[in-house]
């Protein structure tokens, strides 16, 4: 009776604190969809299958691994963004960043938040402590890091804006409205984007990484929005205005193309394979050597991956 | 003061128009209703036929352009869309555009079902109704056929016929006002006969009758309006009957007394005359005095006094009665056989009831032969009695018995009065039954 008693105690006790997430085994490599529609989070582990499945609860509209341990949860409505230990699914820290959070990127140390309300990035450490802020151009959105250079891409503007790591601006360079999906590949910088008013875009352009100048357009109809590099070096992006999925040398050719998922806004490479996250029809699709070998649902609205490749 | 015919046609008009416009009302709402799902129903067709022509894949640009003929043969407008943007395929981005369809439409597409709109569209600036169905390859919404009718459209052509619609009602209106107007005069135009009768009726003109037709409660007040005239004549041709009676019957004895008077001034009279003369001239004064007194009767009987019943035993009664017809049986030598039961007590009224023991008593002497009997006797059930009183008199025919009751009623016309009867007591006796509520009768054997 009285062993009881204290177990209820417990309960009750913990009943009171904020309730944690399911914890992800840390030897586990994954991938994660974030489903925007229905607020859940899917781990897929390498066997191709759903090993925990989180139910946020905010209207969280993206995410980043920081490190391997630690997921950035962020949304374009909230004005906080928390950083929760998958070994734990405890929620170690928050960011106070302004509504109209739009995309975050980490690279080392450094967390980057562009919000495109306030048009600006601001630059966080892990513990959630505010270092630096710049202004950017209109909706600030794609970031990418290299060679001590922070590139970002404003969204509904015709500017891309680079900054140091700690955010002093160095540079601006002329890109198409509506760009979206950035890579770096090589010596280059590969851009995509839904394009402008009623014309959708049609191809990745390839900027000269030093100097903006533009090299050359990758024909990968139609809205080519991101991509990924694969382990054999090649770049595979997705235009989710046809589901095509492209596979690019290193060069710029497109080798092969094929249809697949249903509205696909983001893709990943996951060991061997390439994963990609149908929007429309709420299914990840594993491709390998050109075909698709697995499909696997996940809530509704899968809109980020997000991927875990290093175990302990 | 409005005339019922006026008021009842007023209220008939705003009943009419009522319905009618509402009627129009109704039939526009219906007409808009099924034309605009008349027009649905086409738009589904021309797009379900266009959807089967789609293989999959890629929308291309022969299909976009099969689906744009269309419009050269239809007033709808017919089009394929395949811009992802256009479809919110890039809904998570916040892109400022105004796209075709929105993101819940986007996903009953994708899951195959077509959709049907009826409202304002921003892309049209206009109220439009339109049908979408989607264009599926696999689990990919690759494209959308969009067709879409104005609604203004609609209207305008409902409102091209509005013009003729309301003239029609027009006339309509100024029919149905006619031939309810008509038709009300007819029913109650009776009604005005009747009343020009009516004031006919009071004027004195008891021969005024109504000539009505109709089947109807009108045609039945008539018929009742025409009863009660000849219940009227009938009633005052009795009473001037009676009166010219009644003059007749004063004026008898009066000439017999002013005769005998006048003779006797001029001395006309022998003496030894004399003495019947007097006898005469008392006996017509008699006469004189009794009908005054019967007349009084009838006319106080007429006036129905009220009835003060209480008990009387019958045979005392009787007796009483005997005495007082006594004297006149007496000079005819006339006899009794009285056979009463002794216990029967009557609730009456003992005035009436004496009055009309007496009046029979005084017709079954006056009508007996000398010598001859009269039979009183009585048979009491268990709450009434019958009284019967039976002479031996010269009878009467049949055919007159049921008139012997009426005023001055006489089975032989040209007999007079000699007998001393007024020609008012079976009257008399006849009423006063009457309002004792017993029964006379009277029988013949």
């Amino acid at each position: 009776m009285k062993k009881l008693s204290i177990l209820f105690v417990l309960f009750l006790l913990g009943a009171c604190g904020k309730p944690s997430l399911p914890s992800i085994d840390p030897s586990e490599k994954f991938v994660a969809s974030l489903n925007v529609v229905e607020g859940t989070i899917d781990f897929i582990s390498e066997e191709q299958e759903v090993m925990e499945s989180w139910q946020l609860d905010a209207a969280y509209t993206g995410f980043t691994l920081v490190s391997d341990d630690l997921l950035l949860l962020y949304g374009f409505t909230l004005e906080e963004a928390v950083l929760i230990q998958l070994s734990t699914g405890k929620q170690l820290a928050t960011l106070d960043v302004r509504e109209g959070t739009t995309f975050a990127y980490a690279y080392e140390e450094n967390i980057y938040i562009a919000n495109g309300k306030e048009n600006t990035v601001s630059l966080f450490d892990q513990k959630g402590e505010l270092l630096a802020e710049a202004a950017t151009g209109n909706y600030p959105m794609s970031m990418i890091a290299h060679d001590g250079d922070l590139y970002v891409v404003n969204f509904k503007d015709e500017i891309l804006s680079i900054f140091s790591l700690n955010l002093k601006e160095k540079t601006k360079w002329e890109i198409p409205n509506s760009s979206h999906g950035i890579l770096v590949s090589g010596n280059e910088l590969w851009l995509g984007g839904h394009g402008a008013g009623s014309s959708p875009n049609r191809v990745i352009k390839r900027y000269n990484i030093k100097t903006g100048e533009l090299l050359g357009e990758i024909e990968a109809p139609m809205m080519p929005i991101h991509m990924t590099k694969a382990g054999n070096g090649h770049i595979f992006a997705v235009s989710h205005g046809s589901s095509t999925v492209y596979e690019i040398s290193k060069t710029g050719e497109v080798l092969a193309s094929m249809k697949a998922g249903a509205n696909p806004f983001s893709i990943a490479t996951f060991g061997d394979n390439i994963v990609l996250a149908g929007y429309d029809d709420h299914q990840l699709y594993f491709i390998k050597s050109g075909k698709v070998t697995n499909k696997l649902q996940v809530g509704k609205g899968p809109f980020q991956l997000v991927v875990r490749e290093v175990s302990k | 003061m409005k005339k019922l015919s006026v008021k009842i046609w007023m209220l008939l008009l705003v009943f009419i128009t009522t319905t009618i416009v509402f009627l129009v009302i109704f039939t526009n709402f219906l007409y808009e209703e099924l034309y605009v799902q008349h027009t649905e129903a086409t738009m589904k067709e021309v797009a379900e036929n266009l959807q089967r022509t789609y293989d999959g894949g890629v929308v291309t640009d022969d299909f976009i352009k099969q689906t744009e003929d269309y419009n050269r043969f239809s007033d709808m407008e017919v089009f394929t869309v395949r811009n992802p943007r256009e479809l919110s395929a890039c809904l998570p981005f916040d892109i400022d555009y105004d796209t075709l369809i929105g993101a819940e439409e986007r996903v009953e597409l994708i899951n195959g079902n077509a959709l049907t709109k009826r409202g304002y569209e921003k892309r049209f600036d206009r109220e439009v109704v339109s049908v979408i169905y989607p264009l599926v390859d696999e689990n990919r919404l690759e494209g959308i056929i969009y067709i879409y009718v104005p609604l203004t459209k609609i209207a305008e052509m409902a409102s091209s016929d509005v013009l003729f619609l309301i003239a029609i009602v027009s006339l309509l209106l100024i029919c149905l006002a006619y031939i309810s107007l008509k038709s009300l005069q007819r029913v109650l135009k009776p009604l005005a006969i009747l009343n020009e009768a009516a004031l006919d009726m009071a004027a004195g003109k008891y021969d005024t009758r109504v000539k009505v037709e109709s089947q109807d409660e009108v045609g039945d007040l008539a018929q009742s309006f025409n009863q009660m005239a000849t219940s009227i004549q009938q009633e005052d041709d009795k009473k001037r009957n009676f009166l010219s009676v009644v003059s007749h019957e004063l004026r008898t004895p009066i000439s017999y007394i002013k005769g005998y008077g006048e003779a006797f001034e001029q001395n006309l009279i022998p003496e030894e005359k004399k003495a019947e003369i007097y006898n005469l001239i008392v006996r017509e004064a008699n006469r004189m005095q009794k009908l005054t007194n019967d007349l009084l009767t009838v006319a106080r009987s007429e006036t129905l006094e009220e009835v003060e019943t209480g008990p009387l035993v019958l045979a005392e009664t009787i007796r009483e009665v005997i005495q007082l017809v006594k004297p006149i049986a007496n000079e005819k030598e006339i006899t009794f056989a009285i056979s009463i039961d002794e216990e029967t007590i009557l609730c009456v009224d003992e005035q009436k009831t004496k009055q009309v023991l007496i009046n029979i008593l005084e017709n079954a002497i006056r009508y007996s032969s000398n010598m001859s009997k009269i039979v009183i006797s009585n048979k009491t059930m268990k709450k009434e009695t019958i009284i019967q009183i039976t002479d031996e008199g010269c009878g009467i025919e049949k055919e007159h018995l049921p008139h012997i009751t009426e005023r001055f009623y006489r089975v032989n016309k040209a007999r007079s009065r000699s007998d001393g009867g007024t020609g008012l007591g079976l009257s008399i006796a006849a009423q006063l039954v009457d309002v004792q509520m017993v029964n006379l009768l009277l029988k013949v054997k």
